[in-house]
Order: structure tokens, then C-alpha cells, then sequence
């Protein structure tokens, strides 16, 4: 790829960003406005907003990346991360918007009357973010070092920075604007190329792609090796090599390579022929390979398949409404209705956007099967406008790619710090107003860029999984019952917070430290779902039924106040676009 | 940066906050008298208009992924057919935003009928 296009691409959304962000800065006068913009947000602005915010790394990079890798199936990610606004709008959407809530914590302790349960929601909103911002981060590293060659931790640390300072700077008010702008640009970024990509696949006589086990090389392609790695050859191939291969340096001669394992030293550039199939990079004898991250569903996938299936809708579908970073916009809407109505718009949005990405991840299996071999799968999106166009064109479609990557991790980046640094502001260090929150920014993005520099080579879409499996099991039996069910006591949403939540969380951390590579242990463990979910629900149910005394005194007053529509205010503040 | 190095007017357009610092949100003045009967009935079909929302959105997607294991064409392996590509890829969106309008109406509806104090048992 041409770096100085995908530089000037990436660049140009940075200060767009920051500009933006700093216009913020000169309206953005109160608290109120620094946390929820005053709360004067139109529907159809903030569904923009809302859809910036949530279409991160992974769904512009991470699900293409896996259609890449591992078919159709890979396609549920992007229909439960759409479809987990359904739910949210059909049991929440109003309801949070009428609570007054600001923060999960807040609704927590707002329904509850307890600062117990508050506190156990702050810590879990706290977990979630850094949990979403590390494959955010990653996202960050693996585009900027595609772009220009830097390694992956300083791409992270490059976007903490600029999300550091936009946030600390504006605030929500501004953060609104940005966001807005950034579902657009992430449309545009991947509408313009597609069209182009099409129309060369079919100047290239549409040819079908192929999705068994080992996919070829659709033309003859050059494969740059970063880092050192040991393939797995199933058939002979003829090669043209340069840089080491099997410990023996070699300068662009034609070799073959044989059946067994072959060990490609760093700084590699293969050349394989057209038809040739692509050689896997061997799992057992390479630890800087991802190894069962690069196959979340389909390691195991005869047996486990459905299971793993059935752990992601479930996650996605209830995971939505727990997302501290989406919770946040819906207080921005000046009431209940027009909650509900910025909900549905989103899922248009997001229908809009995810219509694209099987397109890419078919494309990247035909044009870009290599990245298999590199383990670089996220980057398919990326690469695919140099590779199939070239040129001039495919140097500025690539570099328009680029900024829509950028902004996809920038907009979800910022919007998670200002939940989390919301959190600690308000619940962990003592308050000292406006001021103070810029400071809890650091901790909410510092943490997780150290844990992204050490944790590296985890799929993006799916480490996004984990976040989700997480809060649908702590914050969706939170939300749904405290919305619902008036026997909802404090004992009852802490021991179904701590269980469901915790017990999911802690499966999510073993899978990601390597706790179990394979078999029911890992797959249990590693798609927490389908048995987290009812834990958190059945325990806040059972507790809550055995400490009937506790139920909160102010209970029929906050219920009437979450389901009735706010009464119509007498003078509305004008048409609400600022 | 920010505020308080800025010596300039202040123009206070949120309400004070009290002292505490927290954004615990105050009970806002009940919009009905007498609403501790109201909501019953409004959360009963609200809820009712959830759960119709789940079940057509967790029916055809809960069974979609056994059928595509059952049924023949998604094994048919290493072409996909088109089919599965569209049920995955391009079906769910436009059938997902038809749910989700269909709930807005329906719930905006059984909020005025309770404004307007005219208690339909079935919409």
C-alpha cells in the first residue's frame, strides 16, 4: 500500500477530530453540557451519533476480517450487534431515557435506592470498557502499522493520546458532532470502494469464491512476511523467495516447497502462483500465531458449532443495552419518545452499514487469501483496494479506507473513555466537578493501552464478543427486571451483578490468558453466554424473592416515572440541532 | 485548559446541581394525579408490546441456525449458495428496522391512550 496516501487519509480524520472537538470546546460552557450536552439532541442527530459511536474496529475491520477466514456463519455478528438494539429499544430505550439516569450506575442506583449496587455496577462498567477499548486499540495498531510500517503498541498509544485530549477538551456536546460526522464517513469510507471493487471483480469475470478448508490463491501473489513464522505445506508449490526460508537466506530465486512444515524467516517476500493453495500457518509450533482466536466458532465447529452460534446471539442480542458507552447517548435525548425514536433509526444506520460488509470479507477471500497465512485477517478491508484496483485509484480508495478505520476506533475509542472516566470520576476518586473528569480520562484509557501493548493477536470482532458476553449477563437482567418487575430488591441486582457478571468475566479472562485451548472447556469458556446469562437472571430473580422485605420503598413512584410519557413542556428549547 | 482559566461571562443554562456532585437524577413531579393506578395497565401492554417485539425478532432468528444445519444447502461446502448469503447478509437488516417501527407505534399508541385516559383493553 502506498503509505503517504493512507497517511494523509489517516491524518485528515485526526484533525477533523480534534477540530471538532475544539469547536466543542467553545460552547460547551456547563456541566450539564459536558456530560449530556444539555440534553437537546435531536432523533435523527444523535442516531448518527449512537451509530458512530458503536460501529468500532470490529465492525468495520473485525467481521470482514473473520468472513475472510471462516465464512457465512461469521455474518451473526453483524446481525446481533443490530439486532441487540431491538431489544434495547423494545425493553429500555425509553424507560433508561425517563429514569433521568446518566451512567448505568446511576440507573442502578436510581431504581434501587442503594449505593451498594452502585458501586458493583461501576465496577462492571468499568470492566466492560477497558474490556471494548482493548480491541479498539488493537484495531488502531494493526492500521497504523499496515500504513506505515510502525509497531502496534505506538498505534494505540497514538490514538489514546487523540482521544485523551478530544475528550478531556469537549466533552459530550462536542462528541456528539464528531460522532455524527464519523457514521457518515465510515458509510462513505466503505460505499465508494465497494462500487469500485465490484466493478473490477467483474471486469475479472466474477469468479466464485471457495470456502472449504484451504483456500488458493486466486491470482499470483506476493506475501510479505513481518515476523517469523512456520507454515504448513499440504501440497508442493513453487515459490519465488526473498529473505530466508528454512535458515537459508535467498535473493528472489524460484524454489519449491514441499509437503511438511517450513519455517519463513522475518522480513520474507513470497511469491505464489495463481491456483496455488494457501499454505496455514502451523498453530502447534508457532506461538505468535493467534491460535484459536483466529477460529472463535470454527475451532471444534462439528461439535461445538451451534453452541458457539447460539452464544453469540445471546450475547449480541442482550448485550447492546448493557454498553456503558451506548447508555450514555440515550440521555442526550430530550425524552422517552424521542429515545425510542433515535432507536429505530439506528437500526437503520447500522443495516445500511453492515448490508457492505459480506462484500468485503467474499472479495478478501478471493484477492486476499495470504492474510490466512500472515494471521493479519482484519486487515482484509484494508488491503483490498491496492490489491484489486492499483494505481492511483487504488492508492486513494485505500487511503479513504483507512480514514473510515480511523474513525471507526477513534469514535468508539472516545465514546467508551467518557463512560469509564464518567465512572471513576464520579464513583472511585473523590469529585471535584469538571476538572476532575479530565483527569479520570487518563486512568480510563491508560489501563487498557498497556493491557493492548501486552495482549496482543486477538481477532478484533471477537474480543468485542467477550465485552458483549459480559454485559448481557451483568446489565441486561439489571435493566430488564429493575424496568419490569417491581419485586427487584438491592440484594437481589448485587448477587445477580456479581454472579452472572463475574462468573462471565472471569470465563472472558481465562480465554483470553490461554486457559484452555480446545474442547467443551474452551468453548464453554470462551462463549460465556449461553449458561452466564440465565445464571444473572435466575439469581437476581431468586434472591430478590427471598429478600421480599427489601424492596425499596420508592418503588411505585420510580416505576410510574419510568413508564409514563413526560408531560409535554410548556417551551420547547427551539428545534434542538445545536 | 478549560473553564476556570477562562475569565469570561458565564452563561448558566443548566439547573445547579446539589452539593453532593453526584448526577443522581431527582424525582420528577408526577405528570397525573393519581398515577399509581395508571401504570399498571400502561406497563402490562407495554410489556405485552416487548415480548411480541422478542418473539418476532427470537423466532425466525433463534431457528435460523438450526435450520442452516439441517437443511442441505449450507453444507454444500466450498461453494456457499447465494441463498445463505442473503438470509445471513441481506434479510435480517430490513426486517429488523420494519420490527422496530412496528414497536415505536405500537408503544407511542399505548402511551396516548393513557394520556388520554382511555384505558383499550386491546389496541
Amino acid at each position: 500500500m502506498n503509505q503517504t496516501y493512507g497517511i494523509v487519509g489517516v491524518t485528515a480524520v485526526i484533525l477533523a477530530t480534534v477540530l471538532v472537538g475544539a469547536l466543542g470546546l467553545r460552547i460547551s460552557r456547563t456541566t450539564s453540557d459536558f456530560y449530556v450536552a444539555s440534553r437537546t439532541v435531536a432523533p435523527r442527530l444523535n442516531a448518527c451519533a449512537v451509530s458512530g459511536e458503536y460501529l468500532s474496529a470490529a465492525s468495520f475491520l473485525g467481521v470482514a476480517g473473520l468472513v475472510l477466514a471462516q465464512g457465512v456463519d461469521m455474518l451473526w455478528f453483524p446481525i446481533g450487534y443490530t439486532a441487540g438494539f431491538l431489544v434495547l429499544l423494545a425493553f429500555v430505550a425509553a424507560p433508561l431515557r425517563r429514569s433521568g439516569a446518566y451512567t448505568l450506575p446511576d440507573f442502578a442506583e436510581a431504581r434501587l435506592e442503594s449505593r451498594a449496587v452502585r458501586r458493583v455496577a461501576g465496577v462492571l462498567v468499568v470492566g466492560i470498557g477497558w474490556l471494548y477499548l482493548l480491541p479498539q486499540l488493537r484495531g488502531a495498531g494493526l492500521t497504523l502499522r499496515l500504513l506505515t510500517g510502525a509497531p502496534g503498541w505506538l498505534g494505540g498509544l497514538v490514538v489514546a493520546a487523540v482521544v485523551t485530549a478530544a475528550v478531556a477538551a469537549g466533552g459530550m456536546r462536542s462528541i456528539t458532532f464528531v460522532q455524527a460526522f464519523q457514521y457518515w464517513l465510515k458509510l462513505t469510507a466503505l460505499l465508494v470502494p465497494v462500487a469500485f471493487l465490484l466493478l473490477a471483480w467483474r471486469g475479472d469475470n466474477a469468479p466464485a469464491p471457495a470456502w472449504d478448508d484451504r483456500p488458493v490463491f486466486h491470482r499470483s501473489t506476493e506475501v510479505r512476511v513481518d515476523r517469523p513464522l512456520t507454515l504448513t505445506v499440504r501440497e508442493p508449490v513453487r515459490v519465488t523467495a526473498s529473505g530466508t526460508v528454512d535458515g537459508c537466506a535467498v535473493h528472489g530465486v524460484s524454489l519449491r516447497l514441499g509437503e511438511g512444515r517450513h519455517r519463513i524467516g522475518a522480513q520474507t517476500a513470497l511469491r505464489f502462483p495463481a491456483g496455488a493453495r494457501v499454505p496455514l500457518p502451523d498453530r502447534a509450533a508457532d506461538r505468535a500465531v493467534p491460535s484459536s482466536w483466529a477460529m472463535p466458532l470454527s475451532s471444534d465447529r462439528e461439535q461445538h458449532g451451534l453452541y458457539a452460534t447460539y452464544g453469540l446471539i445471546l450475547a449480541t442480542f442482550l448485550g447492546t443495552m448493557g454498553l456503558p458507552h451506548v447508555v450514555v447517548r440515550f440521555y442526550t435525548n430530550p425524552d422517552g419518545r424521542a429515545a425510542r425514536r433515535t432507536t429505530v433509526s439506528v437500526l437503520g444506520l447500522l443495516g445500511a452499514f453492515y448490508l457492505l460488509i459480506p462484500l468485503y470479507g467474499m472479495l478478501g477471500r478471493l484477492y486476499a487469501p495470504d492474510l490466512l497465512l500472515t494471521g493479519d485477517t482484519d486487515a482484509a478491508v484494508l488491503v483490498l483496494p491496492q490489491r484489486l484496483l492499483g494505481g492511483v485509484g487504488g492508492d486513494l480508495l485505500g487511503a479513504l479506507v483507512a480514514g473510515g478505520a480511523c474513525a471507526a476506533f477513534l469514535s468508539t475509542a472516545s465514546g467508551l473513555t467518557m463512560s469509564v472516566a464518567g465512572v471513576l470520576a464520579q464513583d472511585v476518586l473523590p469529585t471535584l466537578g469538571v476538572r476532575h473528569f479530565r483527569l479520570a480520562t487518563l486512568p480510563a484509557i491508560a489501563v487498557p493501552t498497556a493491557a493492548a501493548a501486552v495482549v496482543s493477536d486477538l481477532p478484533v470482532a471477537n474480543a468485542v464478543g467477550l465485552a458483549f458476553a459480559v454485559s448481557a449477563s451483568s446489565f441486561a437482567p439489571l435493566l430488564v427486571l429493575g424496568i419490569w418487575w417491581r419485586g427487584l430488591t438491592p440484594p437481589g441486582a448485587i448477587a445477580g451483578l456479581v454472579l452472572g457478571g463475574g462468573s462471565a468475566l472471569t470465563a472472558v479472562t481465562a480465554t483470553i490468558a490461554g486457559g484452555a485451548r480446545s474442547g467443551w472447556p474452551h468453548t464453554l469458556l470462551a462463549w460465556p453466554a449461553v449458561w452466564s446469562v440465565p445464571l444473572g437472571f435466575t439469581t437476581m430473580v431468586l434472591i430478590s424473592l427471598a429478600t421480599r422485605s427489601r424492596v425499596p420503598p420508592g418503588t411505585a413512584a420510580t416505576m410510574a416515572r419510568l413508564h409514563l410519557p413526560e408531560p409535554p413542556v410548556p417551551t420547547r428549547p427551539g428545534p434542538a440541532t445545536t | 485548559m478549560g473553564a476556570e482559566s477562562v475569565p469570561r461571562r458565564e452563561v448558566v443554562t443548566g439547573r445547579p446541581r446539589p452539593a453532593g456532585g453526584t448526577t443522581t437524577p431527582r424525582p420528577a413531579p408526577s405528570p397525573y394525579p393519581g398515577s399509581e393506578v395508571l401504570p399498571e395497565k400502561l406497563i402490562r401492554r407495554q410489556l405485552k408490546a416487548a415480548l411480541i417485539t422478542t418473539a418476532l425478532l427470537a423466532l425466525p432468528l433463534g431457528l435460523l441456525p438450526v435450520l442452516l444445519r439441517i437443511l442441505p444447502l449450507a453444507h454444500a461446502a466450498p461453494r456457499v449458495p447465494l441463498a445463505v448469503w442473503l438470509v445471513l447478509g441481506v434479510a435480517p437488516y430490513p426486517a429488523l428496522l420494519a420490527i422496530g417501527v412496528w414497536y415505536v407505534r405500537r408503544a407511542e399508541r399505548n402511551e396516548t391512550d393513557t394520556a388520554a385516559g382511555a384505558p383499550a383493553e386491546h389496541p
